[in-house]
């Protein structure tokens, strides 16, 4: 429906502003822009709207100004007719939302079914309803459409039920609210012929392959209902989106890609930050870039908004932001920060305020990235690749809805992902983006699943859910006293609500709760997912709201709360963590020379020994704190590499030297690796140490290359009989979600990737780009710390 | 995608090492309970399988018959004359009219049908969760019949045989014109509607009277008692104590008891204790009927059991529970007494309670009787010495200055 709203209120800049900001980038700073692309404008295809279309939902397009069909809304409108699972996906703005709307609606008008709409947010969900609301008015169509999400008030929720054409609702509602209790909504499902699934391409890793089990579980519901709905999916563009929806709901999908949709121009650029310290190879900060470019963007007029990768980088980004346009408190603010952990209220206020063009420039994480309706934008200013292409090209696509121009610019950081993009933008450019990938039966996801569905329909002997051996499972789950057999049928016996334990946003469990205490306030400020929680809410922490700093006084870990004080701190906090490894089991042994790759399963331990304070702007580091927290405890998936001692000793009699040869090898695969998995950092860690859990490798508050022992006593390495260091690449998520197994496939490509890396590499001795940030003075040393790492991937590639 | 290769062995020792327990050197081919534990930190319960529930005994244990393989019932029938406590269950029909009749709210659906079709109902469950996954696993009905009371009870014995049990009590519930639970509303109806519609049944309680004696005790005795638990209402109201009850809290561990062991003894206690809990719910009835009309007479909140009686356009009812014994009466509910008192026309005795309460300065009290003297007495001076007292404000503003300005007329006129 995009192409039929009218700008409100957004006063746009000229459209040759951003030409004009394009054309002074590149005389300025040619050398910092090392790819260039232009897409340039598209005009629309139409189609006719369909014969069959409910008259008054013709009327009701041709009251908001459609009179016809983009061709990729008509294309998805014939393969609904046809019956068939489809996905849209097509560019952000393309009008997505119509090619789910038409055929539902119509179906809604001629045949009184029913829909589910699922949005991975609430937020989403209920912009959703405003969409459908205006439409329904236009002619009053007499569709009732309601959200439900956990603010849907007790007494309004037997009408949603009822009486509701449409509900919108997400997966984790879905999950916890309807499925267990389906019967209340049997008149719902006895009607329900779709369901509609935006946002597809949010539906991956863990939280994917929890969704693709609540879909199982839904299938099976609709089934005792008699019901078999089809599934509408949209999605943001991907490599990709029919895979990943007939993995969500093992049925074949077809995919509508092309769009039809008119287009204006657009500019990307990639831009790689100065080489300010030619000795260190060190480059200006991606920060300092990204606020200059977003300073001159805002200068210029233009609508600018910044995606920064982690809630930290918001806020400092912010600050700055606001040291220049926000002097004046008296006046409402021009820059305004958006993330997850904001109350809702919060971020509803930050949306409405940017449609109404308040805001010149905005600051996000990802929690922008989704389709929240932020109005029209100009500009996008990247700071660092987002992890993948999808969500590159997704963020880029806030900027320019519409016919208007605009410029997109990914400011490479120090990361060797950023760098090794920026001197390879044909890969970029050419790659088809990433594919998104899900695990349905990741065991302990299944498991919870499983549990779920028997407590909503019993099992019978013969029936399947997911690939495991479902009798297995499910006797499994009578011996612990959930499920008895009897008469073919596996029964839900015990006295509790499985559906609450799960979470599908995590394999852990237990999100953790900001609390201010300021002036004896109790005020709940933010919310922080379990995995976050130990490396940004120990106590010491400057954690930041809005670029507001809190400190953390105390941390309540089995209460899940933490109790901060608003603070005058100018400097903000960074953790420091030590990873332990212990091999349990090899799955796969390959030789490549005096080397093995290797994969199979870890056991890990995460310690936060202490935190970093770093001042704000000179970046100094300012002090140290200890951090006390119980260690986090991951048995998961894992490839490492490991050469013969002999070999390695011939090569590095130096044990220091090994161990940094290994950190900075272990520092350029992890990179590498990320990009060739399509993964983001995050999804995977690293570590280096004896795969006995007995000693691991980590880098000093010297930086130099260390070993630790199990209680993270220093060890010498020298003292050690046995010195065999060992590579690990692991799956960061308990039980793994299926990453480490293609790592493992591609070892021997990894390390040659890693090897080019470091050797393209224009640093002398090591930098932040290749091996990690290196000590002045070391590339006088003997062996630098990047001959070091060139020697080790040298040894692991079979050289 | 898939990790064939990952995380071999069989499914426990799978799912322990992803529990995250410390880890150990893995079997060549683990269990699948093993696999888990491996992932996962926390331990498996291992339940024993021992023990073959055995209906026969459980059937004369109860004193019950078999209906159909896995469904028991047991019947008993109560004199007319039968006591409950301090209560004789003959009083029963009488209150329970009362409190059923007129604007009693808790009702839904159709009109409350003749007196034979009045059933208290009590449910066991497997658990208070709710959802699909929670069953009721025994329904007791006591119903009044020509000669005194009926009391049956169902049981599901088998989970195999739901459908025979529900076969039975949808029998046993047709034709119901009122049902009468306590914290049925919410609990036990919405459980058998969700039983019912699993089995592909209607709800034979949709559209039926309902009245749920909880939301009764709630209104007069929340204020007065530490909890509205049927065990506290049963001591305060009916002089009843259970000895050796077991707890409702236990009934879902004696029902799995049975289910995996074959024990006997627990059901029989969770037999006992409903059958308890529907016959207080019965006896409740009368106590309640004299709380509604005479609150102080079992030491309820009066002035809540008045609200009651006015929120349901009853104000002679609130009136006649009220007007007994003013002075006992807390401010609010004089201040309410009062009021009816104006609305019957009753000057003095509202103007006598308005006028203790102003000695307070109790601001309602001073407005009220301001507008006494304004409007009744016509005399604006001492209507004016009364709102001079309100608390500091707009409204005490705006009604000081309209009375100066009477008064200043008033004086302005010739004498």
């Amino acid at each position: 429906m995009a192409q039929t709203i009218p700008l409100q209120g957004v006063t746009a800049a000229r459209p040759e502003a951003v030409e004009r900001m394009v054309a002074r980038l590149e005389q300025r700073y040619p050398g910092r822009i090392t790819g260039r692309l232009v897409r340039p404008a598209t005009a629309a295809q139409y189609r006719p709207l369909p014969p069959g279309l409910h008259p008054g939902l013709a009327q009701a397009l041709a009251a908001r100004g459609v009179e016809r069909l983009y061709s990729h809304q008509r294309a998805a409108w014939d393969r609904v007719a046809e019956g068939r699972h489809l996905v849209i996906a097509t560019p952000t703005a393309s009008g997505k939302t119509l090619c789910y709307n038409l055929p539902v609606l119509d179906a809604v008008l001629t045949r009184g079914v029913k829909a589910l709409y699922l949005f991975p947010t609430k937020a989403l969900a209920q912009d959703q309803v405003a969409e459908l609301n205006a439409l329904n008015q236009a002619a009053t169509l007499g569709v009732k459409a309601f959200t439900f999400d956990g603010d849907t008030p007790g007494d309004a929720r037997q009408a949603v039920r009822t009486r509701g054409d449409i509900v919108v609702s997400n997966p984790d509602m879905l999950h916890q609210a309807i499925l267990p209790h389906h019967t209340k909504w049997a008149q719902f499902f006895e009607g329900l012929a779709f369901v509609v699934v935006d946002e597809l391409h949010s539906y991956r890793g863990v939280f994917g392959s929890h969704v693709a089990n609540v879909f199982r579980r839904l299938r099976r519901i609709c089934r005792f209902y008699g019901v078999a709905p089809q599934f509408l999916f949209a999605s943001a563009t991907i490599g990709n989106p029919a895979a990943l929806a007939e993995g969500l709901i093992g049925a074949p999908v077809a995919a509508v890609n092309e769009s039809g949709a008119p287009a204006g121009d657009r500019h990307l650029l990639l831009w790689n930050p100065p080489v300010i310290n030619p000795d260190l190879g060190l480059r200006a900060s991606a920060r300092s870039q990204t606020t200059r470019l977003a300073r001159l963007a805002a200068k210029s007029g233009l609508k600018t908004i910044v995606f920064a990768r982690s809630r930290l980088m918001v806020e400092v980004i912010t600050k700055y932001l606001k040291d220049v346009f926000d002097r004046d408190p008296r006046r409402p603010p021009r820059v305004l920060a958006y993330r997850g952990g904001y109350l809702p209220s919060e971020r509803r206020a930050a949306e409405k305020a940017m449609r109404a063009g308040r805001v010149d420039l905005v600051v996000s994480t990802s929690a922008l990235e989704l389709g929240v309706d932020i109005g029209a934008l100009d500009v996008a200013v990247l700071n660092g690749y987002p992890g993948t292409v999808a969500a590159t090209w997704q963020r880029l696509g806030r900027a320019g809805r519409r016919l208007r121009p605009s410029l997109g610019v990914l400011v490479a950081t120090s990361d060797p992902l950023d760098q090794y993009l920026v001197r390879h933008p044909e890969f970029f450019f050419d790659a088809s983006p990433e594919q998104a990938r899900i695990h349905p039966d990741q065991l302990l996801i299944l498991l919870d699943h499983v549990r779920c569905a028997a407590f909503e329909l019993p099992f019978q002997d013969g029936e399947s859910f997911g690939g495991e051996d479902l009798i297995e499972m499910l006797g499994y789950l009578r011996d612990e006293g959930l499920l008895q057999h009897q008469g073919g049928r596996w029964y839900w016996i015990a006295d509790s609500y499985p559906a609450q334990a799960v979470s599908l946003r995590s394999v852990a469990e237990g999100n953790f709760v900001v609390v201010e205490i300021t002036d004896g306030a109790s005020r709940i400020l933010a919310e922080v997912d379990y995995t976050a929680a130990p490396g940004t809410l120990y106590e010491g922490a400057i954690y930041m709201v809005q670029s507001r700093p809190y400190q953390v006084e105390r941390l309540d870990w089995v209460g899940r709360k933490a109790y901060v004080r608003a603070t005058r701190a100018d400097y903000y906090t960074d953790a420091i963590d030590y990873t332990r490894l212990k091999i349990l089991d090899r799955f796969d042994l390959r030789p490549e020379g005096l080397a093995a790759a290797a994969h199979g399963e870890v056991h890990l331990v995460r310690r936060y020994p202490g935190y970093k304070k770093i001042r704000y702007y000179s970046h100094d580091n300012v002090g140290y704190g200890n951090i006390n927290l119980p260690d986090q405890e991951l048995h998961t998936t894992a490839v490492w590499w490991q050469a013969r001692p002999d070999a390695l000793e011939g090569l590095l009699p130096d044990r220091q030297q090994a161990i940094e040869g290994f950190l900075g090898a272990a520092y350029a695969l992890h990179h590498v690796a990320v990009l060739r998995a399509m993964a983001e950092l995050r999804d995977l860690g690293r570590a280096v140490g004896d795969g006995q859990g007995t000693w691991f490798a980590t880098l000093g508050a010297d930086g130099r290359g260390q070993l630790r022992g199990a209680e993270n006593e220093p060890v010498a390495a020298g003292d050690l009989t046995g010195f065999e260091p060992t590579l690990f690449l692991y799956d960061n998520y308990p039980g793994g979600v299926g990453l480490s197994a293609p790592l493992f496939d591609e070892a021997a490509l990894l390390v040659r990737d890693a090897l080019d890396l470091v050797a393209a590499c224009p640093c002398p001795a090591g930098c932040p780009a290749c091996v990690g940030p290196v000590l002045p003075g070391d590339e006088v040393r003997a062996v630098t710390p990047k001959a070091a790492a060139q020697a080790v991937l040298g040894l692991l590639h079979g050289d | 995608m898939e990790t064939k290769g990952g995380l071999r062995g069989g499914l426990k020792e799978r799912l322990g090492r992803l529990k995250g327990g410390a880890p150990s050197a893995p079997e060549a081919s683990a269990s699948f309970a093993a696999r888990v534990q491996r992932l996962r930190r926390g331990t498996g319960r291992v339940a024993a399988h021992g023990g073959s529930p055995d209906e026969q005994a459980l059937a004369e244990a109860l004193g019950a018959e078999r209906l159909a393989p896995g469904v028991l019932r047991r019947e008993e029938r109560l004199a007319l004359s039968e006591r409950h406590g301090a209560v004789a269950l003959a009083e029963v029909p009488g209150a329970l009219a009362e409190l059923a009749e007129g604007p009693a709210v808790e009702r839904v659906g159709d009109p409350v049908g003749d007196r034979d079709g009045w059933i208290f109902l009590d449910t066991e469950t497997s658990g208070l969760a709710g959802g699909t996954g929670t069953w009721i696993f025994q329904l007791g009905v006591l119903r009044p019949v020509a000669d005194g009371w009926c009391l049956r009870q169902y049981l599901l014995a088998r989970l195999d045989a739901e459908a025979a049990f529900i076969e039975a009590i949808a029998v046993e519930l047709g034709g119901a014109g009122l049902v009468i639970t306590y914290n049925g509303r919410s609990f036990d109806a919405p459980l058998l509607a969700t039983r019912f519609r699993l089995a592909g049944r209607g709800d034979p309680l949709a559209g039926v009277a309902h009245l749920d004696l909880l939301a009764r005790v709630r209104r007069a005795f929340a204020p007065v008692w530490p909890d509205c638990r049927l065990a506290s209402a049963e001591e305060q109201l009916l002089g009843f104590r259970r000895a050796g009850d077991l707890p409702g809290a236990a009934a879902p561990q004696a029902w799995l008891d049975w289910l995996r062991h074959g024990r006997i003894a627990p059901l029989a206690a969770v037999a006992r204790h409903n059958r308890w809990d529907l016959l207080s719910l019965a006896a409740l009835a009368v106590p309640l009927a004299v709380t509604y009309r005479d609150p102080s007479a079992t030491g309820a909140a009066v002035e809540a059991v008045a609200a009651y009686h006015l929120a349901r356009g009853a104000p002679e009812l609130a009136y006649a529970v009220l007007a007994g014994y003013p002075s006992r009466l807390a401010p609010p509910a004089r201040l309410l007494l009062a009021d009816l008192h104006r609305r019957r026309g009753e000057w003095e005795a509202a103007c006598r309670l308005w006028g203790e309460l102003v000695e307070r300065d109790e601001p309602a009290a001073l407005e009220a009787l301001a507008k006494y003297h304004e409007h009744r007495r016509r005399d604006p001076a001492q209507a004016l010495a009364l709102a001079r007292r309100l608390p500091p404000g707009a409204a005490r503003e705006r009604r000081c200055a309209r009375l100066a300005a009477k008064l200043g007329r008033g004086s302005a006129m010739p004498p």
